[in-house]
């Protein structure tokens, strides 16, 4: 990675576990932006529905 | 929270509440809309800041189709789940600027930026942004700016190097340093007790 997107997340790796200069950023991001926004009624639905196609009753 | 609870260590078996994450990893449906009440503000926020309003939508969807996903892999020692999720949008967001070839615009940035110690104020803030904070309240002004540039607002140093008038050199500095100080700071406290 080249020093200029080291404070960037990397694309979308889904298997890849965050890294500690993600962590870090994640960390910064977090103390440095405020008030959150509530999520709009007709996205939540939507995700909601989305993950109980995904999240099953299948205990681990 | 539920009453199911990990046991962790082998002799000991030290109990601790399941966070909900592992909750959704268990396929425990119930933790969804805790979950979305919990977070879904967070990402929300992440993905208008990141892409714009018009494409947030799809953005959460994507950051949330990837945690449903990919909750096994979690691990609440490394990071707590804002931690960990704010990692997630950030990445999606990166990703969806790439495909849709949008780059963050460049605006007149205000020489200087206390909402970075105000916004800190009556929010609840994950034990590692409670860490930046203590290493951020330590760099100069410019440095705080440089990082809250490259990370809050998404621009390369390139970009930073333009709107600020600094050297690219010391953007790259200011970055790499205000980040290991935070690094550091974070492994420290890991090991001293956990991400939390």
């Amino acid at each position: 990675m080249s020093s200029e997107d080291r404070n960037r997340p990397r694309a979308a790796e889904p298997e890849r576990a965050p890294d500690d200069d993600e962590i870090a950023a994640a960390a910064i991001y977090l103390a440095m932006t405020g008030a959150r926004d509530p999520l709009p009624d007709e996205v939540r639905r939507r995700v909601e529905r989305q993950a109980l196609d995904i999240v099953g009753p299948n205990p681990k | 929270m539920t009453s199911e609870k990990l046991k962790t260590g082998t002799e000991s078996s030290v109990e601790r509440e399941l966070t909900l994450i592992e909750r959704v990893a268990r396929g425990d449906k119930a933790a969804v809309p805790l979950l979305l009440d919990k977070y879904g503000p967070l990402v929300w926020s992440v993905a208008r800041k990141q892409v714009g309003a018009d494409a947030a939508e799809d953005l959460v969807q994507e950051v949330f189709l990837q945690i449903w996903k990919g909750a096994d892999r979690y691990d609440p020692r490394r990071a707590s789940e804002a931690t960990y999720i704010t990692t997630i949008a950030r990445r999606r967001a990166i990703d969806f600027r790439r495909r849709v070839g949008r780059r963050p615009e460049i605006e007149e940035i205000p020489e200087e930026t206390p909402e970075e110690t105000s916004a800190l104020e009556g929010v609840e803030l994950a034990d590692e942004a409670r860490v930046a904070a203590e290493a951020l309240a330590e760099l100069k002004p410019e440095q705080q700016k440089v990082l809250r540039l490259a990370i809050v607002e998404g621009l390369t140093h390139t970009q930073i190097a333009e709107v600020t008038r600094m050297p690219l050199g010391t953007v790259k500095s200011h970055t790499r340093r205000g980040l290991e100080r935070v690094r550091t700071l974070l492994q420290e406290r890991r090991g001293a007790g956990g991400a939390g």
